[in-house]
C-alpha cells in the first residue's frame, strides 16, 4: 500500500530505505513513451534520462505534465525525441544527486534548499555498489511523509529520555525563560507541574532564600557573557548545593549545575541557551551526615575505651553513678523550674564543675570535654537567668547519652574480655596487670596511684602502708584494691587542702596517707585503718546536705550519712564549695564493698587535723591458720 | 604573550610564576611575566607593558582587585583576566566576573589547575587578538 514504507523507518532512516523508481528511458525515445509510462505506473515521479548509456538528469512526472499542459505541447513533444523535452527544461534545472546513505532529516534540508520552483521535483539517489553508482529517483512527497515520521519517531525518543532521565534538565533562554522541553523528573524534584515557560529566577526565588536566587541569577548571567570562560566559573556556582523549600513544605537539597548551549548562527557559535541539570540530592546530604555522625560517634567511642582501658575500673563506676545522679538532680530543677536564681545555677555549675575534676581524675578525657560543654551552657545562663534553657537541656542529654553509652561500652568490654577486664584495666599506671593478689602488689599500685593523682590535683602527697608480705583470699584483695583507691581519691579530692592552704595552716606541704593493718586473732577479725592528715569532715556541711537529699540522720553518728548513696552527689545551695571536705566520692562503693564480705566501715575524723576509715572484715575460713599468723607477725 | 601576575603575596606569585615556568602551558611564546603586588601598580604595569594575560588577587592593598579590574578593562576592554583568589563570598566573585574577569580559579589552588586555567585564559586572549585582527 502506498505510504506502507514509513512503518519501516527508524529515527536513523537514510533514503536507502525508501522507495526509489528506476526507470531509464535514453533521449533518443519518444515523448509517447514517456507518456504511457507515467500512465501504466500513476506513482512513478520520474525518469532518469541516459543519452548512449551516459546518464544526463532526470524528468520528473511534474516537468512532462507542465510541458504537455501548454498549448499543443502534447502535439509538440509526443512524436518527438525526449532530448526536445529534456533540452527544455535542463536548462534551469540541475536535479538534486545525494547519497543513499544520506539521513532522512539531511536529505529533506537538502530538498528544500533548492530553488522555490523545484522543491516538489524527485530526488536522484546514487548508490555506489561493485559494478559503479546506481541511480535512481525518490519521490518528494514520499521524502516529506519519511521526514514526519523520522522527526516523530526523534520526539519519541527525545520524549523518552526526558520522561526517564533522573536528573532534572531545562534549558534557560538570556531572558530566564524556561523552554517548553524539559526532562519529567523536574516536575517531582520541583513539586511542580508547570514549569515550561515560567520564568527560572522566580522559579528559584520561591524555593530557596532569596539572597541565593540572587546570585544564582547573577551567576546564570555571567554564563550568556560570552568574555566568560565557561570552565573557568564553575568553582564559583552559588547553587552547586543549596537547601530549598519545596511549596508542599519540604526541605530538600538540590544541586545545579550549568553549561551553556552553543547556536551555530552564520558560522559564528552564540550562547543560545543555558542548560541546567537539577538534582535532588537530599538523600546524599544525608547520607553524608550520616556518616559523618557515624564517624564522630565511632570516634567518640574509641576514644572512651581508650580512656576506659587506661582508667582504674571501680572509679569509672563511681563517676557514672555520680553523674547519673548529677543528671538526675538537675533535671528535677529543670522540671521544677527551681533554676532561676543566679546562686542555684551557680551550685549546680560548681558540681558539674567538681564532675569535671573528678572525670579527669580518672582519666576520662569526653566526661571532661563534655561536663565543660554543660558549665560552657550554664554560664551562659548564669549570666542570663531568664534566658532560654533548651541549650542546657541539650547538654543535659549528651552527658546522659555520653554516661549510657560509656556504661554500655564498658558492659561490652567486659562481656569481650570477661574477667580479664579488671586485670587488664587494673591499675592506673598500666604498667602492669593487677593479676597479682599478693597484697604487697596491691599497695605498690594504691601508692603509683597517690602518686599520679597528687600530680593530677596538685596536691603532694604521699603513701604509707605496712608491708603485708602474705596472700589475701582473691576477693578480698580485690575488694581492698577497689576500697583502697576510693579511699586515696577521696582523701586527695576532699580531705587533703591544696598546698598553699596547708602552708597557712602551718602543716607540712605534702600530706600523708597511710593504711594499717591489726589482725585481731580472737575475734577472727582483720581491721584496716586509712588515714589522711587533711580537713577532716564537715559535720555541719554533711548535716545540711543530708536534711537538702531528705536523708534521715542518725544524730548520734551523722558522718555515717557519707556512705549514703547519692549522698555525695549534689546540693541546691550555693553555699559550699564542691570540693569541701564534707563530700565524698564513692564512699557508698566502698560501703557496699565491705558490707559485701561481711564487714563495717566507720569513719573518724577530727575538724581541721584528720580522717580515718576503719574497716573491719572477718578472716574468712579459707584462711589458714598459719596466714593468719603471717599476718599478725606482719602487722607488728 | 605576555603574563601579569597580581597578588599581594609573594608566596603566591611565586608559586603561580613556578607553575607558568614549569607546566607545559601552551600559551603562545610566554615572552614575559610581570608580578604586581596591589592593584595599583597592576594598573600601572598593564598600562605600560600591556600583557595578553592577567592573573588577579581580589583582596589587596592600595587598589583591590575588583578596582584593578574596572580600570584595567577602561585601558583595554578586552583583556583576558583571570581572578585567582579565595571564594570567601559568592557576591564577591559574581561582582568580579560582571566587572570583566573572565574566570575564576579558587585558593588554595594546585599547580595543575593554574596551568589548566592559563591554557583556557590563552587561548581566550588568542581569540580575542584575532577577532580584533
Amino acid at each position: 500500500m502506498e505510504g506502507d514504507f514509513v512503518h519501516r523507518l527508524t529515527a536513523q532512516s537514510t533514503l536507502a530505505e525508501m522507495p526509489a523508481w528506476s526507470e531509464f528511458l535514453d533521449v533518443s525515445r519518444s515523448g509517447e513513451v514517456l507518456g504511457d509510462l507515467f500512465q501504466e505506473k500513476p506513482n512513478l515521479p520520474g525518469v532518469v534520462i541516459t543519452d548512449h548509456g551516459i546518464v544526463r538528469g532526470a524528468l520528473s512526472r511534474g516537468q512532462y505534465l507542465r510541458l504537455i499542459g501548454r498549448h499543443l505541447g502534447m502535439e509538440l513533444y509526443h512524436p518527438r525525441p525526449l532530448r526536445r523535452m529534456f533540452e527544455s527544461i535542463a536548462r534551469d534545472h540541475r536535479p538534486l544527486v545525494v547519497a543513499e546513505s544520506t539521513p532522512i532529516q539531511e536529505a529533506v534540508r537538502r530538498a528544500l534548499a533548492r530553488p522555490r520552483a523545484l522543491i516538489y521535483e524527485p530526488l536522484i539517489v546514487e548508490a555506489t555498489s561493485t559494478e559503479g553508482p546506481r541511480l535512481s529517483l525518490v519521490d518528494f512527497q514520499d521524502l516529506l511523509l519519511a521526514d514526519s515520521r523520522v522527526s516523530a519517531l526523534r520526539n519519541r525518543q527525545m520524549g523518552q529520555i526526558l520522561s526517564t532521565v533522573q536528573e532534572g534538565f531545562l534549558l534557560v533562554d538570556r531572558g530566564h525563560r524556561i523552554a517548553a522541553e524539559y526532562s519529567k523528573s523536574l516536575e517531582h524534584i520541583f513539586v511542580n507541574d508547570h514549569i515550561a515557560g515560567r520564568r527560572f529566577d522566580h522559579f528559584l526565588a520561591d524555593r530557596i532564600d532569596a539572597e541565593r536566587a540572587q546570585l544564582g541569577t547573577d551567576y546564570l548571567d555571567t554564563l550568556f557573557d560570552p568574555n566568560v570562560i565557561e570552565s573557568l566559573v564553575v568553582q564559583i556556582n552559588p547553587l552547586m548545593q543549596v537547601r530549598a523549600t519545596m511549596p508542599d513544605g519540604t526541605e530538600r537539597h538540590l544541586e545545579f549545575r550549568f553549561r551553556r548551549s552553543l547556536e551555530s548562527l552564520g558560522g559564528r557559535e552564540v550562547i543560545d541557551r543555558v542548560l541546567v541539570r537539577v538534582e535532588d540530592v537530599t538523600r546524599q546530604v544525608q547520607l553524608a551526615a550520616e556518616v559523618e555522625a557515624q564517624e564522630k560517634k565511632a570516634r567518640r567511642q574509641v576514644a572512651i575505651v581508650f580512656d576506659l582501658v587506661q582508667a582504674d575500673p571501680s572509679s569509672v563506676r563511681v563517676l557514672l553513678n555520680n553523674l547519673d545522679a548529677f543528671v538526675e538532680w538537675v533535671e528535677q530543677l529543670l522540671a521544677s523550674d527551681s533554676l532561676r536564681r543566679r546562686a542555684d545555677i551557680h551550685g549546680v555549675f560548681r558540681s558539674a564543675h567538681g564532675l569535671k575534676g573528678e572525670a579527669g581524675l580518672v582519666g576520662l578525657k569526653t566526661f571532661q570535654a563534655q561536663l565543660h560543654r554543660f558549665e560552657d551552657r550554664l554560664s551562659a545562663l548564669r549570666d542570663n537567668p531568664r534566658g532560654d534553657r533548651s541549650a542546657l537541656r541539650r547538654a543535659l542529654d549528651e552527658l546522659r547519652y555520653l554516661a549510657n553509652e560509656t556504661s554500655e561500652l564498658l558492659g561490652t568490654l567486659r562481656r569481650m574480655v570477661g574477667d580479664q577486664l579488671e586485670e587488664l584495666v587494673g591499675d592506673t599506671t598500666r604498667t602492669k596487670p593487677a593479676a597479682d593478689t599478693r597484697p604487697r602488689e596491691i599497695l605498690r599500685a594504691v601508692a603509683r596511684m597517690v602518686d599520679e593523682m597528687a600530680d593530677r590535683v596538685g596536691k603532694p602527697a604521699r603513701f604509707l602502708s605496712h608491708p603485708l608480705e602474705t596472700e589475701l583470699p582473691r576477693e578480698y584483695c580485690e575488694a581492698l584494691r577497689q576500697v583502697l583507691i576510693q579511699l586515696a581519691r577521696n582523701s586527695l579530692i576532699h580531705g587533703v587542702e591544696t598546698p598553699e592552704e596547708r602552708l597557712r595552716l602551718r602543716k607540712p606541704t605534702v600530706a600523708t596517707l597511710q593504711l594499717a593493718l591489726y589482725v585481731h586473732e580472737a575475734t577472727r577479725q582483720l581491721e584496716f585503718v586509712f588515714q589522711d592528715d587533711g580537713a577532716g569532715l564537715d559535720l555541719d556541711a554533711i548535716r545540711r546536705r543530708a536534711a537538702e537529699r531528705g536523708l534521715a540522720l542518725d544524730e548520734t553518728r551523722p558522718e555515717m550519712a557519707i556512705f549514703e548513696s547519692g549522698f555525695s552527689t549534689f546540693s541546691a545551695r550555693a553555699a559550699d564549695s564542691p570540693l569541701d571536705a564534707g563530700r565524698g566520692v564513692g564512699m557508698d562503693l566502698v560501703k557496699e564493698l565491705v558490707e559485701e564480705h561481711g564487714g563495717y566501715v566507720q569513719p573518724h575524723s577530727r575538724r581541721g587535723e584528720f580522717c580515718a576509715f576503719q574497716i573491719v572484715l572477718p578472716i574468712p575460713d579459707s584462711v589458714a591458720n598459719a596466714a593468719s599468723r603471717q599476718l599478725t607477725a606482719a602487722s607488728n | 604573550m605576555k603574563l601579569l601576575i597580581v597578588d599581594d603575596s609573594l608566596v603566591v606569585r611565586n608559586a603561580i610564576d613556578r607553575a607558568v615556568q614549569s607546566g607545559d602551558v601552551h600559551v603562545g611564546e610566554l615572552t614575559n611575566v610581570h608580578r604586581a603586588e596591589n592593584g595599583a601598580r597592576a594598573v600601572e604595569l598593564f598600562a605600560s607593558e600591556r600583557p595578553d594575560m592577567v592573573t588577579m588577587d581580589l583582596t589587596m592593598p592600595e587598589l583591590d582587585g575588583l578596582g584593578a579590574i574596572r580600570r584595567i578593562r577602561e585601558i583595554e576592554p578586552d583583556a583576558s583576566i583571570l581572578v585567582i583568589s579565595a571564594l570567601n563570598s559568592h557576591k564577591t566573585a559574581l561582582e568580579a566576573i560582571k566587572n570583566g574577569a573572565c574566570g575564576f580559579l579558587t585558593k588554595p589552588f594546585t599547580e595543575i589547575e593554574v596551568v589548566d586555567a592559563l591554557k583556557k585564559l590563552a587561548s581566550h586572549a588568542r581569540l580575542r587578538t584575532v577577532a580584533r585582527a
